[in-house]
């Protein structure tokens, strides 16, 4: 099996060197996905009983759409993983409440993760230019199951120039001082910055700033990701924006949201800060990944510019699922897709409890 | 008869009018989520139309503080609740101001023109979701964001008695317990808070053997299945997806679902539209350590599990089978919170 999953990381990582090196892919993107299937079939648990249930032969499928999506709630429910325990490199867990449960993902083999995000990171972020990468978040120490931390610390080691790989939150306290010696060893460097972030934690920055400003290095850019309802104050996407860019003196279009989760191995970024042509808003996959809308109960693709949740294929999920089904409501457009937010739970009305009320709370 | 036992008596005089009125039953085939035969069985078997006398004592007997007027915001789905909810107002109130719930009016609002009809020129129908105009007390049902804003919102002084979502389970010891499962299961499409979404099985071959029996029973029963809305379908597709790759064992149909885990699987609940999250045990008390995390959000059990800690003091406790009718004896929810 081992030798089945390491050609499976070689052809994947082929196709990323192809992006990264500008040449055209060696095979097909369907190719390589049907055999991730048949593979994951083979050796996922429980994997086969899907493409049952949903009446799918792998070995007959010769498109991706034909495989079933697994959903991120089987990470929590189970180990997605073909290899056994033993053979785990590293384990990336899911954020969760004090009583939800965390999802796992269980990997043999990062090199195929840190292909996948030091590529497109490069092309989505940097582009040709040269940045001091520093992190407003938690460090590979402090965080060490975060696959965010994992990717800003990769970003920083392998793409930042002199200087980066600071991390400036450790627990709930912002390490404004050592974030301001930073940025200014950047200014003397005449290099910007990309600061790296979590939309919640830049909210709590602004908060903590408290309308001072906090100038970077010009050209500088910042990359945040994730979502911030629920938490200490509502702010729209567009808003938020705005409010990083004034306070850290960047431009807003500099200001680039990516999506990723700890069940995939690619991200998906915002192309504004290296496409002067792009839309705000609106995500782009690497071609090693697909989002894709379908229907929240058929699981159909919805027509196009209609709003679905996100099924996303990702080559690089070599070892775990290579199509995963979420519950982020997503919409294709100019090429890439908006993100919408989550579809909510069930049980809209009434008095039956919904699992994810039920999980979302603190205990009483 | 004192004035709240007479309230009481013609809130379930009126029940009875309704209950054998073909127009309304259309209606709620027609506008609600269940099939012709839910409706039904929910008018048949699971609307309080001939309470004891006890139990209306004993109804009475738990009425809240008096209060000259209260009104009742309703929740939707278990359409015959309002019965009990409003009855439980009626017992401590002079006057009653019913606010059916937009999505599902129709047996409330026939139950105050019913009961209007029978004389009673205390009770009302409130259109209106103005939470500024609440006076004396307020039985606010249904979801928690409902339940929050009527608390923020209701003036100093209204005392607020929440019924707020929660979920019930099954604990089997015995071997011949699906049939009564399913009759808990089946009425609602298990949207109530009484509706069991997990059974804890005594033994693991038990919990298998269990699981295949009550998928039969799901299957085979004469109540046809309702429809599920968009989220509810979603949920349920999430939910069989998941759990047909982690479960033991996985019985899905287009109808219905029961999966079968042990307790090294994660805390689940099965979703609405008769699904059942079947959980096996080694020990009685093991049920008790499952469900310690949750016990504020549980409303009933049925069967004997054990339940001993004071956590779980206000869980109402009934037979296999008969959750869904639980004496009229006051709310069905004993954890009752009062602002």
């Amino acid at each position: 099996m081992p030798d089945a999953s390491t050609s499976l990381h070689e052809r994947a990582r082929a196709l990323v060197r192809a992006f990264a090196d500008g040449v055209a892919a060696p095979e097909s993107f369907d190719a390589l996905a049907v055999d991730l299937g048949r593979f994951q079939a083979e050796h996922v648990p429980g994997y086969l009983r899907l493409c049952a249930r949903r009446h799918v032969d792998p070995a007959a499928c010769t498109h991706a759409s034909q495989l079933p999506a697994v959903p991120t709630d089987a990470f929590k429910a189970m180990r997605v993983a073909a290899f056994p325990e033993s053979e785990t490199h590293q384990i990336f867990r899911t954020s969760g409440t004090t009583v939800g449960q965390r999802g796992r993902h269980d990997f043999r083999d990062l090199r195929t993760y840190d292909a996948a995000a030091l590529a497109f990171g490069r092309a989505s972020l940097i582009g040709s230019g040269a940045f001091v990468v520093l992190v407003l978040g938690p460090s590979p120490a402090e965080a060490p199951d975060s696959s965010l931390t994992h990717m800003n610390d990769l970003l920083g080691r392998e793409l930042g120039a002199a200087g980066s790989g600071g991390f400036y939150l450790t627990g709930d306290t912002f390490d404004l001082a050592g974030l301001d010696q930073a940025a200014a060893r950047a200014v003397v460097a005449q290099t910007p910055v990309l600061l790296l972030g979590t939309s919640f934690a830049f909210v709590h920055l602004l908060e903590a700033l408290d309308d001072e400003l906090f100038p970077l290095p010009p050209g500088s850019r910042i990359m945040q990701t994730g979502g911030f309802k629920g938490r200490s104050r509502e702010v729209s996407a567009t808003e938020l924006r705005r409010a990083i860019a004034t306070t850290f003196a960047v431009q807003t279009r500099d200001v680039v949201q990516e999506y990723g989760m700890t069940e995939l191995s690619s991200q998906f970024y915002e192309r504004t800060a290296v496409d002067a042509g792009a839309p705000e808003g609106v995500l782009f996959e690497p071609p090693w990944a697909r989002v894709i809308p379908v229907d929240p109960d058929t699981l159909a693709p919805v027509a196009e510019g209609e709003v679905g949740i996100a099924r996303i294929e990702d080559l690089c999920n070599v070892d775990s699922a290579f199509a995963i089904q979420t519950a982020d409501r997503v919409r294709r457009v100019h090429g890439g897709f908006e993100l919408l937010g989550r579809q909510p739970g069930s049980a809209p009305r009434g008095c039956s409890l919904a699992i994810d009320e039920l999980l979302a709370r603190e205990p009483s | 008869m004192t004035e709240p036992e007479t309230r009481v008596r013609l809130l379930v005089a009126a029940a009875n009018q309704i209950a054998a009125d073909p127009a309304l039953v259309a209606a709620l085939v027609a506008h609600g989520p269940l099939s012709r035969a839910g409706v039904e069985l929910a008018l048949r078997e699971h609307l309080e139309l001939t309470p004891s006398d006890a139990e209306i004592e004993q109804l009475l007997a738990t009425r809240l503080p008096a209060t000259p007027e209260a009104t009742v915001i309703l929740a939707a789905n278990v359409f015959v609740g309002a019965l009990r909810a409003v009855a439980v107002a009626a017992a401590s109130a002079g006057r009653v101001l019913v606010r059916p719930s937009r999505r599902d009016p129709l047996f409330a609002t026939a139950l105050v023109q019913a009961a209007q009809q029978l004389g009673a020129g205390w009770i009302s129908v409130q259109n209106t979701r103005d939470l500024t105009d609440l006076h004396g007390a307020v039985h606010v049902y249904g979801r928690q964001d409902t339940v929050t804003a009527v608390r923020q919102g209701a003036a100093p002084g209204v005392t607020v008695y929440a019924h707020g979502p929660g979920f019930s389970v099954a604990y089997v010891d015995d071997d011949d317990a699906a049939a009564r499962v399913a009759r808990d299961v089946i009425p609602f499409d298990q949207r109530g808070c009484l509706s069991p979404r997990i059974t804890y099985v005594l033994g693991l071959e038990r919990a298998h053997t269990f699981a295949a029996d009550l998928s039969r029973e799901l299957a085979a029963s004469p109540v046809a299945r309702g429809t599920l809305d968009d989220a509810e379908k979603a949920e349920w597709t999430r939910y069989v997806d998941t759990w047909t790759m982690a479960a033991r064992d996985a019985h899905v149909a287009a109808e219905h679902a029961v999966v079968v885990t042990d307790l090294g699987a994660p805390f689940a609940l099965a979703p609405v539209g008769r699904a059942m999250h079947v959980v096996a045990v080694d020990d009685p008390s093991q049920v008790d350590a499952a469900l310690l995390p949750y016990a504020d959000q549980l409303v009933a059990v049925a069967g004997a599990a054990p339940l001993a800690r004071p956590d779980f003091a206000r869980v109402r406790r009934a037979a296999l089978g008969g959750l869904q009718r639980p004496p009229f004896d006051g709310p069905v929810d004993l954890r009752v919170r009062t602002r």
